[in-house]
């Protein structure tokens, strides 16, 4: 009976020994900073009712299709950029370092939650540019709501 | 000599002398309870030496009529209890009772269950895999919700508001159970999900609660895919009981400084508590009753985890003759709550995420809502003779589901949320045409209607229902005196908004071959489906995750075959231990999932998955130390393979362990623990990882909960400490789980 006890009380122990999940470690973050000049201005921009955001997003993928603007875990995303304006500037802290394959300016068009497109590519090296620990990384991003690049890309 | 007996009162009734010649004859009858003044049905009492006897209807009584004046040895016996007999002497115009209390052999071999064949018999003598929770278990543990009950079973694991048989489930996002749930006997799906109504339930008037593994749908139809959960309550009492039992206890602040970071509530203690009530007594002997009212407020340990709930549920039993008897269960419930649906991160799971670019939009992880849910439960039994009886039932069951709007913490009209009704009705004739065999025959019809803002059904509009209809029999043969041979087969018929009928015959084969008196070997075939619920098929809504309908879902099915074996060791005089091995293996197909439909720019619930499941378990219950200790075990084996894509199936862990322990320390004091063990899910939903973050994030479920009591006349105080090793694990992937707590309860039983 007693062995019975020790063995039970036991059992939890020897399995408890670690906490289970624990937050993963805060990974060393950057910055990105950049220029988004709109071809165009201000003819080209479309009416308010379908510009309902308008956002800077770097990706660390590159899109299969629009779903993949739920990955809010894999992508970094400035404040909402101005409406009507020949450029903009923006500022993202606070950036996991990494490699971004696939950035750029996406634009909601409707209520719709999935309904962003992107409207500008980021495009010098590639179209990737990399976020290195304590470093400022700059990029610039053409806008062309008159031509779109294709989406999903090849 | 006998059949002169049997036909003689026929005969004097055809000559009119009935009235004047059964007053020559006389009647034994009484009732059958275990050791702890527990009705036993389905005992046999016999007359020694003759060919008269009977079996005890489901309240454990009997009666013998007609019986000519003499000396009789009256005799109960069922297998697993010590056989008992009463000698008599009947005078002429007598009417004897007689009662019995059967003593068990071994441990728990006498206990009584309901689900696996519709009517009362021996677990012992079950051919299939099944558990039974005590009203013990549940105090003990101070289950509120019928989730914490079912963590407690062996191969059963709960993800969220999925009740996970053998990993018949997995995590469905919340949507359509593959278990059923049964209240005394009746479905209890939301009209709308076909969810578990966790809360619904009168907890302080529970008897037991049953756990089917395996299919189900040859007895019950559709949702009893991967098993059936079936919650029975108290009988009246022949005293009056009054029991009240107030809780309250804290979460306590997360570990890690990370999380609490995130959010301020982390940092303090988070307070919950609740008190029920429950009343039950006879008004003599023909009306009973019993009333239980449970109040719960929970601040929660996660932001936007916030409960409160009130519900009221009542039965009462009018039996206006020994033969006859009617019941109503009616029950209420109120519920504010927030559903935390997946959380923010893994350096952020105290949050609930978001699946907005804009990251000022609502998150998307919670769905915060206040629920109403009504059930009126009634049902009539008629005793024709002591060979057959019949039952009827109804039921009811409204689901009001009105969202909160996140920004003024108002609730919105029933035109933005849910409406949904099922109800429908059952007869279930039981006849036993000799002493062994049992024919169980019926008919049950069903109709949902669901008017939800999120539905749009093939007219468009927002109205959805699926009408049912079945036919169901079953043939239950002792062959022998050892051989027991089960078999069933069911028919439903299902009208889909009025587009498309369903059809499925479900067939079900069973044996159990008891060698000796303590083991009893089985081996079991079924077959079970799920109809898609309204929310798989007509959900079409953008507000949250966007949701397109899919009119051509067809139903989930499974086959599953099993054997096993259960064995009671007496250890004892008194106590004893009982084993349960099962190896089981199961096939699953059409089973319904979320998918990303690129094109339409949603998820659309189809049928996506081909999957078998096998394994084996192992279950053992031990009375050890004369009662005063009492140690449960159990391990299940799951090999879960996806064979559409042959990966392992998502969601399932492939082993689980169980270990209970409770013992009576000294004079008053009483001391248990639980362990729960469940390994990491070797995979998740690639769709799931894509777009929650850290979904991916796996552990193993390691929970340790210890509890001390002290028990006096009917005053009961225990400190209850779960999670005691403060081990952090996931209930769903992207969903913490409660770390450790402290609760305190007092209880008086009155």
């Amino acid at each position: 009976m007693r062995a019975l006890a020790c063995l039970l009380l036991a059992l939890p122990l020897a399995f408890g020994c670690d906490h289970g999940l624990a937050p993963p470690p805060e990974p060393p973050a950057g910055a990105i900073r950049g220029i988004v000049v709109y071809a165009g201005h201000p003819d080209a921009w479309p009416p308010r009712s379908e510009v309902r955001d308008l956002r800077f997003v770097a990706m660390r993928f590159v899109p299969r299709d629009t779903a993949d603007f739920l990955q809010l875990n894999r992508m970094e995303i400035s404040e909402t950029l101005r409406y009507r304006v020949p450029s903009d500037t923006f500022f993202i802290d606070d950036v996991a370092a990494g490699v971004f394959p696939f950035s750029g300016v996406a634009q909601h068009f409707s209520d719709d939650l999935l309904a962003w497109r992107p409207v500008g590519l980021y495009e010098e090296n590639g179209g990737v540019f990399e976020v290195r620990p304590g470093e400022i990384t700059e990029v610039s991003v053409t806008v062309d709501f008159r031509n779109p690049p294709k989406f999903p890309p090849d | 000599m006998t059949s002169v007996f049997r036909i003689l009162p026929l005969l004097l009734l055809a000559c009119g002398f009935a009235s004047g010649a059964w007053a020559q004859t006389g009647v034994i009858h009484g009732a059958v309870r275990d050791d702890g003044g527990i009705p036993l049905p389905g005992v046999n009492v016999t007359l020694a030496g003759t060919t008269r006897g009977t079996a005890t209807d489901a309240e454990g009584r009997y009666r013998l009529t007609r019986l000519p004046p003499g000396t009789y040895t009256v005799a109960a016996s069922a297998v697993g209890f010590r056989r008992e007999e009463r000698r008599v002497s009947l005078a002429p115009g007598d009417t004897l009772t007689v009662d019995f209390t059967l003593h068990e052999v071994v441990l728990r071999s006498g206990e009584v269950v309901v689900t696996a064949t519709r009517r009362g018999q021996l677990a012992s003598t079950v051919p299939a895999s099944l558990t039974t929770l005590t009203p013990r278990e549940l105090d003990v543990r101070n289950v509120v919700a019928l989730d914490d009950a079912l963590r407690f079973v062996p191969g059963v694991q709960v993800q969220g508001n999925q009740v996970n048989v053998r990993g018949s489930s997995g995590f469905a996002y919340n949507t359509g159970s593959r278990v059923l749930l049964l209240l005394d006997g009746v479905p209890l799906l939301s009209p709308d999900t076909d969810g578990m109504p966790f809360d619904a339930l009168p907890f302080a008037r529970i008897e037991r609660v049953e756990v089917l593994k395996g299919p189900g749908s040859a007895l019950y139809g559709s949702g009893a895919l991967g098993g059936v959960v079936n919650v029975i309550t108290k009988p009246y009492p022949d005293a009056p009981e009054t029991s009240v039992r107030l809780f309250g206890g804290i979460y306590e602040p997360v570990r890690y400084a990370v999380w609490r970071a995130q959010w301020d509530g982390a940092s303090k203690a988070r307070p919950f508590g609740g008190a029920a009530f429950s009343h039950a007594r006879r008004f003599g002997e023909k009306l009973g009753m019993w009333v239980n009212l449970a109040y719960r407020a929970d601040a929660g340990y996660l932001h936007f985890g916030k409960l409160w709930l009130f519900q009221g549920y009542a039965k009462v039993g009018w039996r206006p003759r020994p033969t006859l008897r009617l019941e109503v269960l009616g029950g209420m419930l109120a519920r504010k709550k927030d559903n935390f649906l997946f959380w923010n991160g893994g350096r952020d799971a105290l949050n609930p995420g978001n699946l907005s670019l804009n990251p000022d939009a609502s998150p998307a992880g919670t769905n915060d809502a206040f629920n109403n849910q009504f059930s009126l439960l009634p049902s009539f039994t008629h005793l024709v003779s002591p060979t057959l009886f019949y039952t009827l039932k109804a039921r009811l069951f409204a689901v009001l589901i009105r969202p909160i709007d996140d920004r003024t913490g108002r609730i919105k009209p029933v035109s933005d949320g849910t409406l949904g009704f099922r109800y429908g009705g059952e007869a279930q004739f039981n006849w036993q045409p000799r002493t062994g065999r049992n024919l169980t025959f019926g008919v049950s019809a069903d109709a949902n209607a669901t008017r939800s803002s999120f539905f749009v059904t093939n007219d468009g509009d927002e109205i959805g229902g699926q009408p049912e209809g079945a036919v169901f029999a079953q043939w239950e043969h002792a062959a022998t005196d050892h051989l027991r041979l089960v078999a069933g087969l069911r028919f439903d018929g299902y009208r889909i908004d009025a587009a498309e009928t369903v059809t499925r015959l479900s067939p079900k084969l069973s044996a159990a071959w008891t060698l000796g008196r303590r083991l009893t070997v089985r081996a079991a075939f079924g077959q079970g489906f799920r109809v898609p619920s309204l929310a798989e098929r007509f959900t079409d809504n953008r507000d949250f995750v966007p949701i397109v309908r899919n009119l051509t879902l067809h139903p989930e099915t499974s086959t599953s075959v099993e054997t096993g074996l259960r064995a009671l060791f007496p250890l004892a005089s008194t106590t004893g231990a009982q084993l349960d091995l099962a190896l089981f293996w199961n096939a699953y197909e059409n089973l319904i999932e979320p998918k990303f439909i690129a094109d339409r720019r949603a998820f659309q619930f189809v049928n996506l998955t081909r999957a078998r499941i096998r394994g084996l378990e192992a279950s053992v219950d031990a009375g050890l130390a004369d009662e005063r200790v009492r140690v449960r075990l159990g391990y299940t084996f799951l090999d879960a393979e996806d064979l559409t894509e042959h990966l392992p199936l998502p969601f399932r862990p492939r082993h689980l362990f169980l270990a209970s322990f409770d013992a009576r320390v000294a004079g008053p004091v009483e001391a248990g623990l639980d362990f729960r063990f469940a390994s990491r899910p070797e995979r998740v939903d690639s769709d799931f990882t894509r777009f929650v973050p850290d979904a991916d994030r796996l552990v193993d479920t390691r929970v340790l909960d210890l509890r001390l009591g002290v028990r006096r006349g009917g005053l009961h105080a225990a400190l209850l400490i779960k999670n005691a090793l403060e081990y952090y694990y996931l209930e769903r992937p992207a969903y913490l789980a409660p770390p450790r707590h402290f609760i305190l309860r007092l209880q008086a039983d009155l």
